[in-house]
């Protein structure tokens, strides 16, 4: 019963719930228990939100009960990344140690949101120290401890949304809320061989989660599927006051359920050169990947202009986390940090001019305009969700936030604030797990997610689970 | 050695004697040769960043919108 509950994607749940067969209690209590049991195994919770999450499920419980059901989230569990701020004194601590008693008096507009949709909060999850803008360089940079990966225990789960990713993977929850200014979403989805949705930037309102860049930073779902992460966005996007920069245009989840397969023809990209970089073992799963999706519509090879695109982002990343994060380094509290790297490399963020800064904001209209024009001619944009599987724990990693990696079309899709989704694509060096991506235009999420269930449909990744998730 | 390199390593020991001087009592000798190897890969993107030429009319995304060209 139980594992044949963990990971059941969200439809499958909701199903069951609105036809009573499942109760939201019961469902809260198994999850609760995974989280405390399983949680610590995977450095993936910090904390566990027991009274609150049986308060929302028993209320979900009598909605349904009395014929008020809400939707596909109602009396549905999840996590969310503990830079989003919760009231009722439930910590937010940022990943940070000197932030570990941190309370907020209000919840984030995203946690409201799923409130909203009757969604039942469990647990708070770990992540990497203040979002990893701080530059880190291996995986032990957060006061949780290094995120470990549920498909081994040497592995790293990924970040910034360490324990996203490996919460979702492990079933200890069914869906998690990520963060994303560059990479923090897909990587750990990519990693932990789960679904990873990276929405447009201002699809999803900010208020109440950290700030790590202003011009950068978006809200996203993490789950099983990308039809779950649909699902959940639909719950999580829209205007809001308390953010100007989320976008009025309107958002509806074209869902799966009244599709018949093959729905549709795709026309997907590929840019040149994009797998330049990655591991042999990726590149082969991304060939194989893109030999299925030949049998969902044409592929075509794009090329874009020569531009300093890693450049353009990574300036903008650095410079405005300078000044978010800028009372911690003038005050030296970025001692207090976990990761050795993170107490130091801030300060070279001093050197960033301000003209270089407004530089790369131009250029960043460049490129924007670039990909929309490429971006116009496919439904989506494909290449490897990751250039590697998950590094090994206590090893430096390869990271395009500090240049050590290439990692075009996160530059790009970040930079330009597009939306992407991360599914598994098969299986890479150390038997963990290696992903595809599809990006698109701005707003067009449902194109992206369409084009990802469609190759879910061709293909059974997503219904492989780590061996650690057994209770 | 080129021009180019010199100019770029007279940049990286400018950036780093501003960074010395505001926070050098605090920083290790260890911390400091980390911090100039960001402060390599800052003048790398800034030399990146300044190979192109835009237009005057090439103006800053800010405040940011992304863009989408309709129809």
């Amino acid at each position: 019963m139980t594992e044949s509950l963990v990971f059941l994607p969200i439809r499958r749940l909701a199903e069951l719930v609105r036809t009573r067969a499942l109760s939201p209690v019961a469902l809260a209590e198994l999850f609760l228990d995974r989280l405390e049991t399983l949680g610590p195994r995977f450095n993936a919770v910090v904390t566990v939100t027991r009274e609150r999450a049986l308060h929302e499920a028993r209320r979900a419980e009598r909605e349904i009960a009395a014929g008020r059901y809400r939707g596909p989230l109602h009396g549905i569990p999840y996590g969310a990344k503990d830079l989003l701020a919760t009231a009722g004194g439930i910590p937010t601590t940022w990943g940070a140690a000197p932030l570990k008693h941190q309370r907020f008096d209000h919840d984030a507009t995203v946690i409201r949101k799923l409130a909203d949709a009757g969604s039942v909060l469990c647990a708070k999850l770990a992540m990497v120290e203040l979002a990893g803008g701080m530059g880190y360089r291996q995986p032990n940079a957060s006061f949780t401890g290094p995120g470990i990966n549920p498909w081994s225990a040497n592995a790293w789960s990924g970040g910034s949304s360490s324990g996203s990713g490996s919460a979702v993977a492990a079933g200890l929850v069914p869906f998690a809320i990520g963060s994303e200014t560059w990479g923090s979403i897909l990587s750990p989805a990519g990693f932990c061989g789960i679904a990873g949705l990276r929405p447009s930037y201002g699809r999803v309102s900010r208020h109440g989660a950290m700030a790590l860049c202003w011009t950068l930073d978006k809200l996203g779902p993490l789950c099983l599927t990308a039809d779950d992460c649909g699902l959940v966005l639909e719950a999580i996007a829209g205007p809001d006051p308390a953010d100007p920069t989320a976008t009025t245009r309107p958002f509806a989840y074209e869902a799966a359920e009244a599709e018949p397969a093959p729905a549709r023809r795709f026309t997907l990209g590929v840019i040149r050169g994009v797998t330049t970089g990655c591991e042999p073992a990726v590149v082969a799963s991304f060939e194989r990947a893109l030999e299925v999706l030949r049998a969902l519509g044409t592929i075509e090879e794009v090329e874009l202009p020569e531009l300093p695109y890693e450049a353009i982002t990574r300036t903008i990343l650095q410079a405005e986390a300078a000044s978010a994060f800028e009372d911690w380094v003038e005050s030296g509290r970025i001692a207090e940090l976990t990761a050795p790297e993170d107490r130091y490399t801030p300060y070279a963020r001093e050197a960033i001019l301000a003209k270089d800064y407004l530089k790369a904001l131009r250029l960043r209209g460049v490129m924007a305009r670039e990909i929309d024009r490429v971006g116009a001619r496919v439904d989506a944009l494909v290449g490897p969700g990751r250039p590697t599987v998950a590094p090994p724990l206590g090893q430096e990693f390869r990271s395009a936030l500090g240049g050590s990696v290439a990692d075009l079309m996160g530059a790009i899709g970040n930079g330009a604030g597009l939306p992407a989704v991360a599914v598994p694509n098969g299986f890479g060096d150390r038997g963990l797990p290696t992903s595809l991506q599809f990006m698109g235009r701005v707003y067009e999420e449902n194109a992206v997610l369409a084009a990802a269930r469609a190759y879910q449909r061709l293909t059974s990744w997503h219904e492989q689970h780590p061996p650690a998730g057994d209770a | 050695m080129s021009d180019s390199k010199t100019n770029a390593d007279e940049a990286v020991d400018a950036l780093q004697e501003l960074v010395v001087r505001r926070y050098g009592e605090r920083l290790t000798p260890e911390q400091l040769a980390g911090v100039r190897k960001g402060i390599e890969t800052v003048v790398e993107m800034s030399r990146a960043l300044r190979a192109l030429t835009l237009t005057n009319s090439d103006e800053p995304m800010q405040p940011f919108v992304p863009f989408r060209a309709e129809p």
